[in-house]
């Protein structure tokens, strides 16, 4: 048979097949036969993304009601309800208020789980995330950073770890100190603790700052230092005006 | 149980053989079944070998040789030459069992495996099904693969020319921000005349952010670009000092946006993710730019034709002594072009007996919706003016003849009516009359057209 009437003959004949409206739908009917493979990358191709309008709010129900709402989708989500809530049509405004409400109970629980399990490292960074949630709210940002502060103070006479260094830093950047931040560093430099994190963290602040020389100089120490995976492209970017 | 299948066979042969053995001896008087040339005790092997296999079936044809010796010890009275061809038989017999059972055996086998790569199979099948579920699962509901999308990016910039200048604007910046991460952005609208920059739109600013809305355009980096007509980047201040002095700290990206031949402002991200900052960045705000530009170039246009022109305060809509004047400047370019441009006139007629009942200030907030309605038919783009009359209301529509003008104008009717409508407190009907006029090729002029659909709505109040 016709290799074209085989796939496109699917669109042709789109109205005799099941509709699924999400992916798992058109996985489940293709594997019970009620969808032939077409229909399901069809329907993988044609994914209307949840943030384009007219909002489809069930699916905005389906990725709430995930037991693994990511930390980017749940970011994300966050500034579209708190566009919505100043949305002329009141249902709108008041579920918009409703999932803001759903986004920060959630993380509220995992954080009292995180403080009956006494978990510092943990709790510093669910703190950090709702500060990053409240972006747009400058006091409830400023609290649940210094939250994170707290959560994460070093033990005395304990050397700093990296992870810890790493979140203290995202916490000031949060908290738009960058001399704190780069007093940190500096503490760290003194203890002899060097990393291509740390030194791209400097970077950052460098950034921040519009010191683009600086950046270009902390990007080949940390080429130098061994940074790789991800980091690789930005370096190169710095270094060549390119990415490899 | 390990114990019962090792010596299982054994016992069997064991005891099959005695079985035999022992009718022969107490039941038979026929030692070694020599009137059946021993075939009884040659069967044995045969019946192992269709069941076990070669090496027992040799087991147990050894044990029945064993058995049958025991009728040759002396005394016996036995002649092995007539157990031959009973052993002849039986060898047979065992080797044609043999040779089936490896015949079934080889099926069997061939089964086995066909089963075994089909289970194997359908276990890499489940695995592959589970992940396709988690990745089906993950694309659904990861939003942040979901809103990079060119779709996304699609349905944005057709939204562009529905608005007015600063709606526009913010969805660019909102682009900006999806596509870039910016977290700050803004435009700016360069005035070369004065040689400065006027702050046009912003997202993402907090309180701390808002300053001056005008700067300089000499000795910034906003100005640059205008008078260049060519992006910056940050990192172009690591390699030409010359930036370096121009403060880049608020500069991380500025674009400018053109309008045809000459710069109309640019675009600057002044914060964003260190990590974002990137070719991919670069490259993404230039492509959003330069598709925006079109729909920006008509929004740009008509902005500059009505700023500082006087409007009604009430309804905020021009007045018609702009209608006429650019009602001029479109019938020029429709005759340059070979069109058509049609003038709508729309009249609410029972305008008295509303402003009567709810007084003059509430009708003319009913106008400003009604203006609200007129531009939402007839597409993006089009602006709303006051007719001559305070009661009236013009738009104009391009490359339409008198059977698609006729056709707009009876489906504003019917939206107009089957809306329900309010004039203060009150619920009412707006009795509305419609006039228009076409001109082909630019070959009237306005105060004409506008006479004549005036004309037509004259007639229709008769």
């Amino acid at each position: 048979m016709d290799p074209f009437r085989l796939k496109f003959g699917y669109i042709q004949t789109l109205d005799r097949f099941f509709r699924p409206r999400t992916l798992n739908a058109a996985l489940k009917a293709m594997k019970a036969g009620a969808l032939p493979t077409e229909g399901f990358a069809w329907t993988m191709n044609s994914l209307k993304p949840v943030l384009e309008e007219p909002w489809d709010f069930r699916a905005f129900d389906r990725i709430l009601a995930s037991k693994e709402l990511d930390f980017g989708s749940a970011k994300i989500l966050m500034e579209l309800f708190e566009r919505m809530t100043g949305h002329p049509d009141f249902e709108t405004a008041l579920y918009a208020a409703e999932s803001i409400n759903f986004i920060e109970s959630h993380y509220a629980k995992k954080i009292h789980q995180a403080s009956a399990l006494a978990d510092g490292w943990m709790l510093a960074r669910l703190y950090l995330k709702m500060a990053v949630l409240n972006a747009s709210r400058p006091s409830i940002r400023r609290y649940y950073g210094l939250e994170a502060l707290k959560a994460s103070r070093p033990e005395p006479r304990r050397p700093l770890k990296l992870q810890d260094l790493l979140l203290r830093l995202a916490a000031y950047r949060v908290l738009e100190q960058p001399d704190r931040a780069l007093s940190l560093l500096n503490q760290a430099e003194k203890a002899g603790v060097a990393h291509p994190r740390l030194t791209l963290a400097r970077a950052q602040l460098a950034f921040e700052a519009g010191r683009a020389g600086e950046v270009a100089r902390l990007m080949n120490l940390a080429r130098s230092q061994g940074a790789s995976g991800r980091y690789r492209k930005l370096i190169d970017f710095w270094n060549t005006g390119e990415q490899r | 149980m390990k114990f019962h299948r090792r010596y299982r066979p054994g016992l069997e042969i064991f005891t099959i053989l005695l079985l035999v053995w022992a009718v022969n001896l107490w039941f038979f008087k026929d030692p070694a079944y020599e009137s059946w040339s021993g075939l009884p005790y040659f069967l044995v092997p045969a019946l192992f070998a269709g069941f076990y296999g070669t090496f027992l079936s040799l087991w147990a044809a050894g044990a029945s040789l064993l058995i049958v010796s025991l009728w040759f010890l002396p005394g016996g009275g036995t002649d092995v030459g007539r157990l031959v061809p009973g052993f002849l038989a039986g060898l047979t017999l065992t080797t044609l069992v043999l040779f089936l059972r490896s015949l079934f055996m080889d099926q069997t086998q061939r089964y086995r495996s066909r089963f075994r790569d089909l289970v194997g199979r359908n276990r890499r099948l489940e695995v592959e099904n589970a992940t396709l579920a988690v990745v089906a699962h993950t694309l659904e509901t990861r939003i942040a693969k979901q809103r990079r999308s060119l779709r996304f990016l699609v349905n944005k910039l057709n939204a562009l020319d529905r608005g007015n200048l600063p709606q526009a604007l913010e969805e660019i910046l909102e682009m900006v921000h999806i596509f870039i991460g910016a977290e700050k952005a803004s435009f700016w609208r360069y005035e070369a005349a004065e040689r400065s920059l006027v702050l046009t739109a912003f997202r993402g600013w907090e309180e701390s952010d808002r300053g001056p809305t005008t700067q300089p355009a000499d000795g910034t980096i906003p100005g640059w670009v205008c008078r260049n007509g060519q992006p910056f980047s940050l990192r172009m201040a690591v390699e030409q000092d010359h930036f370096s002095k121009l403060n880049p700290r608020h500069h991380l990206l500025t674009y400018p946006l053109r309008m045809g031949e000459r710069i109309w402002g640019v675009l600057n991200v002044e914060a964003m993710p260190f990590v974002q900052y990137s070719l991919h960045a670069e490259t993404m705000l230039e492509v959003i730019l330069k598709l925006a530009e079109k729909s920006l170039k008509p929004i740009i246009e008509r902005e500059l034709r009505f700023r500082d022109q006087e409007s009604n305060l009430r309804t905020g809509l021009p007045l018609a002594t702009l209608l006429i004047r650019i009602l001029g400047e479109e019938l020029l370019r429709t005759g340059q072009r070979q069109g058509s441009l049609s003038l709508v006139v729309i009249e609410v007629a029972n305008s008295e007996v509303l402003m009567d009942r709810a007084g003059a200030a509430a009708f003319q907030q009913t106008l400003a919706r009604l203006a609200t309605l007129l531009r939402n038919s007839a597409g993006p783009g089009t602006e709303v003016f006051h007719g001559r009359e305070d009661h009236q209301l013009a738009l104009y529509l391009t490359d339409r003849d008198t059977d698609g003008t006729a056709l707009f104008a009876l489906e504003l009717l019917g939206k107009i009516q089957s809306q329900s409508w309010t004039c203060g407190t009150e619920t009412v009907q707006l009795e509305i009359l419609i006039g228009y006029d076409i001109s082909r090729q630019g070959q009237d002029d306005p105060e004409k057209l506008l006479l004549n659909a005036e004309r037509l709505i004259q007639l229709q109040r008769q």
